[in-house]
């Protein structure tokens, strides 16, 4: 095991190279090309703010704050996870004709999505202030709550990514579960609208607790829940392990089965 | 037998099937209907394959399409893995089964230099310092900072080999890459690969140019239906592989048998051999009736190693088993590429050797000068009728290494002098012994 990480270690330069092109393929040949970074969660943040805001009406003050920071939060890992499940498939020429630690596909994967996420921040951070959201300490927990929707990320796509290869249904599926897990995670709607019977279920959902501290330190002003946030550590080491597991079984098959 | 740590490669009892799917039976609703019913064949690609590579030898996988070697080379560089068996690779690999995997249209070919290098495993640091040399060598000139889309085939190829030859591994394995660009592109990429080999890298590759084989190779393996056939010296064996490939098609076995025209093909003993033992001292190549044998060889070679331009005699022992008329003893001497500079016998000689009644005889062939170049040589020799099925025909049954500080090129050392103007100059390094080891 230390054995692999040393060795997906030595191919940074590859993870590197492939985040890099990933992002500069992306928008290559569109008329606003790069900008689409910042002007797709922007025109989300339209969107969902006229919906839930004059149209189902939901009363929490500061609502486009509110969603946006759980919004971008959960764009991140709604598109590594979507993204993974087809990369080893989409990568297959090489997959097929050179030796590389095959994990750096996925990570690659979770690599564009983080750098897009930062530079998304840059959108959210004046959104913060002109709703009179200043800077505080709690902000300092920032980096903590990524790591844990990173390696939570990272556990899910490496499963995926594996999965896939070998039922390609998964990629069609994972739409619409992760419509429904974008539900069932208080992005659109606040924690204390959830029936208290209920809240249980929910917290299980380690995307929830995720959500929830990234909007109790930019949102609510105040620490993060450090139970639920133990928690969802805990569960995505857990989904790491297991992710990289399913990965490392499976991954000899890749160059026949793609 | 080598010891351990002189093997680049060993691939000791290796299995590899694939299951060839009658329709692909990747979905959700094949994987519930037909559970319990596998939709696919199982096809052995490589089937009990044993092989030793020693470091700093070029090895050549030869054999028809669907033999294996290509998944063989996969085996080998982790691409694939195996059902059974184990392979270890000592070194670094770098493996060459596709040019330009990974090479992005969009991006300009410097770009994509970077690209490329980077899943070659090569760092960035190396290659900004190789840049001029990588372009220079790709011959693209301004086209470098063109996207890669508007390349014509030929530079891209011209490109991606550019690239992959800066990887500096210690094991590289090659798929059939060498044939790309003009003439003199070729040679360049010849040229690198003759730089590898001085290097000292060991190298592996699958190809279905013999000539490439024939230039490069120390070794040929020869894999058929998955297994391995033949593996040995490349001349023999690509004559057996070119003999069987036609006899296959129903080509007549006339005509092109292989590079030395020679269309002998002895036994296949030398399966199973190990690598390391192919050059050494006299194979066990020998065919014939057997009515007269050779029992025993002796000359003037000591520890396999002769001046150049010193004296030789190869003396043969011949055990003579019934009375036999008209017999004649040859001689044939081979460059270890396999082309054989020269050979007579005692009929071309003629030498008339009578009537050999039973029993033990001794012939000898003694040459006053062997003005040979540094390389390595193989003595056949051989027992047979004016007419008739050879009795004994022994291949390489003596080799031996030149060694001299000459650095004369060619082969033969032709016995000269130099004059000028009417005056003559003596050469002063004259040819001397010097062994090295």
């Amino acid at each position: 095991m230390v054995g692999r990480i040393t060795e997906v270690w030595q191919y940074k330069v590859m993870l590197r190279s492939l985040v890099l092109s990933e992002l500069r393929t992306r928008y290559k040949g569109s008329f606003l090309g790069f900008l689409w970074t910042f002007i797709n969660p922007l025109l989300m943040l339209v969107v969902y703010t006229m919906i839930f805001k004059f149209v189902m009406r939901v009363t929490v003050p500061h609502y486009a704050v509110f969603m946006f920071i759980g919004l971008l939060s959960w764009n991140m890992f709604a598109t590594t996870v979507a993204a993974s499940s087809s990369v080893v498939v989409r990568q297959s020429s090489l997959v097929k004709k050179i030796y590389f630690p095959r994990e750096v596909l996925p990570l690659s994967v979770v690599g564009g999505s983080l750098i897009n996420y930062l530079l998304s921040l840059l959108i959210l951070l004046p959104v913060l202030i002109m709703n009179g959201y200043t800077p505080t300490s709690l902000w300092l927990f920032f980096p903590l709550i990524l790591l844990v929707e990173v390696l939570f990320s990272c556990g899910l796509a490496l499963a995926f990514s594996a999965l896939t290869v070998f039922l390609r249904d998964l990629e069609h599926m994972l739409g619409i579960f992760l419509m429904a897990w974008f539900y069932v995670t208080p992005v659109v709607y606040s924690l204390a609208m959830i029936p208290p019977k209920m809240m249980e279920v929910f917290k299980l959902n380690p995307m929830t607790d995720v959500v929830l501290a990234l909007q109790q330190i930019f949102y609510y002003g105040s620490p993060p829940n450090w139970k639920m946030l133990v928690y969802g550590a805990g569960v995505s080491v857990v989904m790491l392990l297991f992710g990289w597991g399913i990965f490392v079984k499976l991954n000899r098959r890749f160059a026949e089965e793609v | 037998m080598p010891s351990d740590e002189f093997l680049a490669v060993e691939v000791s009892g290796v299995t590899k099937r694939f299951r060839v799917h009658s329709e692909k039976n990747n979905t959700l609703k094949d994987k519930v209907f037909y559970f319990n019913r596998p939709k696919y064949r199982e096809f052995t690609a490589v089937d009990n394959v044993t092989l030793s590579i020693p470091r700093g030898r070029t090895v050549g996988l030869i054999g028809a399409n669907g033999s294996g070697k290509s998944s063989l080379l996969k085996l080998i560089s982790r691409i694939l893995y195996p059902d059974v068996g184990r392979i270890e690779v000592r070194g670094r690999v770098a493996s060459l089964l596709e040019l330009g995997a990974g090479f992005h249209p969009d991006f300009t070919g410097r770009e994509n230099i970077f690209i490329n290098g980077a899943l070659l495993g090569l760092s960035k640091q190396a290659l900004v310092g190789k840049l001029e040399e990588i372009i220079a060598f790709s011959e693209l000139g301004s086209f470098i900072d063109e996207p890669v889309r508007s390349y014509s085939s030929g530079m891209y190829m011209r490109l991606a080999f550019a690239v992959a030859v800066t990887v500096d591994p210690d094991v590289l394995l090659v798929d059939e890459i060498l044939a790309v660009g003009d003439a003199p592109f070729q040679a360049k990429c010849m040229n690198r690969i003759r730089q590898l080999q001085a290097m000292g890298k060991t190298i592996v590759m699958v190809t279905h140019d013999m000539g490439a084989v024939e230039k490069f190779c120390d070794t040929v393996v020869w894999m058929h239906r998955g297994k391995v056939r033949l593996q040995g010296d490349p001349v023999r064996s690509i004559q057996s592989y070119l003999q069987l490939a036609f006899e296959e098609t129903g080509f007549s076995k006339e005509g092109s048998l292989g590079p030395s025209g020679d269309g002998d093909v002895g036994p296949e003993s030398s399966e199973e051999n190990d690598l390391g033992n192919v050059d050494s001292h006299a194979g066990t190549d020998r065919w014939g009736t057997h009515e007269a044998e050779i029992i025993g060889m002796e000359t003037s070679i000591e520890d396999g190693v002769l001046g150049c331009g010193e004296p030789l005699h190869i003396r043969v022992d011949v055990m003579v088993k019934e009375p036999i008329e008209n017999v004649v003893f040859g001689v044939g001497f081979f460059s270890e590429d396999g082309r054989q500079f020269y050979g007579t016998n005692t009929f071309l000689d003629h030498v008339q050797l009578g009537e050999l009644h039973m029993g033990l005889h001794s012939v000898t062939f003694r040459a006053p000068s062997v003005p040979l170049l540094p390389g390595v040589y193989h003595i056949d020799i051989a027992v047979h009728p004016l007419e008739g099925q050879v009795y004994d025909y022994w291949k390489s049954a003596e080799s031996f290494r030149i060694a001299s500080g000459l650095r004369d090129s060619g082969l033969v050392r032709i016995a000269h002098s130099w004059e000028m103007n009417g005056k003559e100059y003596t050469i002063h390094d004259s040819p001397q012994r010097m062994v090295i080891e």
